[in-house]
């Protein structure tokens, strides 16, 4: 039975574990971690909202758990929110895959790539990515910018690869 | 500018569609990496408990087995068996040695045969929150949808029902549409898995138990013969079906039915064979043919109706014949055939217990009180052999119906996803005494010591 919860969530949950991890093995352990904990908080879920959002919310507090050990190992400069990127095509993300979006992800720094998935894929504000990664709101705000811009700029010369090649 | 934000707008939300939901299948060993984390996490915390759990179930199974045989053989009639002539005992007034010679008395057995059957017992569960319920009966899962409406100011119903071959229960609030049913799925397989161990979701649990446990009694009012010292406990047993339904995560209930079987042995008395061929007489010289005799105890009295023995108190007064006393040379010519005298008394037992969870995790502990209703079904003096019990009478003045209360702990082991072993220390005692006996003023109010040992099968 286990199993087949572990069937019916794990390519799901370990998408997100990509997304949030720096490597492929940082990914799994946290599969493996995330999963473990599902397990044993089975009994907490209290029949509110969807289980499917009861995991992911494990499975994104989990990451942020490993990030926040680590996270004087980091230094990130702020950069400044109106630094936006040039106005390029960004029609270029139709020719990217999601796992190569994924590729690029993991690349991101460790600080930016937890306020993009955060803030962009979970949908969480400045706000509480501030108190979540006890940063100021706006270090949240110029990390995505950054983020943002990192990843465009990535997919955009990607992309351009691509119409070379063709 | 504002064309820029409005296209890094678009931008961020196509990375968000593409990435939200997006699927990767993880490598193929990592399930069992994860397996074996929960078995080693699961297992080693527990293994010691489970085993040790095994043993005692075992032991004290075996145990109960061996110490209840001898209950259930029937004895062949005394008037079969002769009597050595010499063997003569001393005179009633003096102290018996509470040893008969087994050599006297031999019978022969007629074991009873102890049939144990197994009932798989199937109970639609229906879980209902606001208006769609989901059944799941026989492994066979339906969600029964009903709509109320208003209707000129009544209530009326229409229902869909619609069934699919999970296994499993989901609770579904209100605003949840049945036409994506098939996408709950994942949430029903979690229910499942909820359920074991320790679930927020209500639920049935049907468990089976054999307790052994022993068995006395406590006297309010203090008698002019000192009970006390002339009976003591005794090792009996009870057995029964429970139902426990969930009410949430921490309280349960508990109802169902079970044989319990209590008493008490009642000692200092002697049984000497009374062949029909031997008079006796009174002190007075009248010829007594003093059955019925009866005597009295602390659970009630005892009518003798078996002419083939002859009762004696050796330690005490407790034994009184009806039409006079004994001549003790006329009891000299007697052999003692036996001593000691147990009372049991069998009870058909009707529980209601509330069960509180103190630790809810892979082993559970619980706290349990309740009440009982106890409905007389067996009651049955026993003389004891060295070599045989024989049921000789009927205890008189008993209760049919008494009432207990029950108090203790329950510990409850999975053996999987839906069976667990539970072990119960626990306390019974009667509320009510257990009758008012004729003649005697005291009180009886009967306790037991158990230790609750079954399996549990969550439904």
């Amino acid at each position: 039975m286990q199993g087949e919860l572990y069937k019916m969530f794990a390519p799901k949950m370990y998408g997100l574990c990509l997304r949030y991890s720096a490597n492929i093995q940082d990914a799994q352990d946290l599969l493996q971690e995330g999963f473990v904990k599902v397990y044993d908080n089975l009994e907490n879920f209290k029949w509110k909202g969807s289980f499917e959002g009861w995991m992911k919310r494990i499975f994104v507090n989990l990451a942020l758990d490993r990030y926040r050990s680590k996270i004087s190992l980091l230094s990130i400069d702020d950069v400044t929110e109106n630094q936006e990127p040039p106005d390029n095509d960004l029609n270029a993300l139709d020719s990217i895959s999601e796992k190569e979006i994924l590729e690029l992800i993991r690349k991101l720094p460790d600080q930016y790539r937890m306020v993009f998935n955060l803030y962009v894929i979970e949908g969480y504000s400045h706000k509480e990515l501030g108190e979540m990664l006890k940063i100021r709101e706006s270090t949240s705000r110029s990390n995505l910018a950054r983020a943002k811009m990192i990843l465009k700029e990535k997919i955009q010369f990607h992309s351009q690869r691509i119409e070379k090649a063709i | 500018m504002k064309k820029l934000s409005d296209k890094m707008e678009k931008f961020e939300k196509n990375l968000q569609e593409k990435l939200r939901d997006f699927q990767v299948q993880p490598p193929e060993e990592m399930w069992d990496a994860i397996e074996s984390r929960l078995v080693q996490k699961q297992g080693k915390k527990f293994l010691w408990l489970r085993i040790a759990a095994a043993i005692l179930l075992l032991v004290i199974s075996i145990t109960s087995l061996v110490l209840y045989l001898p209950y259930g053989r029937i004895t062949e009639p005394l008037a079969e068996i002769s009597f050595p002539e010499d063997d003569l005992l001393p005179p009633v007034s003096e102290p018996l040695a509470a040893e008969p010679d087994s050599d006297i008395l031999s019978f022969t057995d007629e074991t009873e045969t102890f049939i144990s059957t197994t009932s798989e017992i199937l109970i639609a569960e229906v879980q209902s929150i606001d208006f769609n319920v989901l059944t799941d009966f026989s492994g066979i899962t339906g969600l029964l949808k009903i709509n109320p409406k208003e209707y000129d100011d009544q209530l009326a119903f229409s229902y869909t029902f619609d069934k699919f071959h999970a296994r499993s229960s989901f609770i579904f609030d209100e605003s949840k549409d049945v036409a994506d049913f098939d996408d709950k799925k994942s949430g029903l397989l979690a229910a499942d898995l909820i359920k074991t161990p320790g679930s927020a979701q209500r639920g049935f649990t049907l468990a089976a138990y054999l307790a052994p446990q022993q068995s006395f009694r406590y006297q309010r009012i203090t008698a002019s013969i000192p009970y006390e010292t002339l009976e003591s406990e005794i090792f009996s047993f009870a057995a029964g079906m429970k139902f426990h339904y969930k009410l949430n995560s921490r309280w349960e209930l508990e109802s169902g039915i079970g044989y319990n079987l209590i008493g008490q042995a009642v000692n200092g008395i002697t049984a000497f064979s009374h062949p029909s061929m031997i008079p006796l007489y009174s002190s007075k010289g009248e010829l007594i043919n003093s059955h019925p005799q009866s005597m009295s105890t602390s659970m009630g009295g005892i009518n003798f109706k078996d002419q083939s023995f002859y009762f004696a108190d050796i330690a005490s007064s407790r034994v009184n014949a009806l039409k006079g006393s004994y001549e003790e040379n006329n009891v000299n010519l007697l052999n003692k055939s036996a001593s000691g005298l147990i009372q049991h008394f069998g009870y058909i037992e009707v529980p209601l217990v509330f069960r509180y969870k103190i630790i809810d995790r892979m082993f559970s502990m619980s706290v349990k009180s309740g009440v009982a209703a106890n409905f007389l079904y067996t009651n049955n003096v026993y003389l004891q052999g060295s070599a045989y019990t024989r049921s000789i009478a009927e205890s008189t003045g008993v209760s049919a119906i008494s009432w207990s209360g029950t108090g203790g702990f329950s510990l409850g082991y999975p053996i999987n996803d839906r069976m667990g072993i539970v072990l119960e220390p626990t306390f019974t005692m009667f509320l009510t005494p257990m009758g008012q006996f004729r003649s005697l003023t005291r009180e009886t109010y009967p306790y037991n010591y158990s230790l609750f040992m079954g399996l549990r099968y969550k439904l």
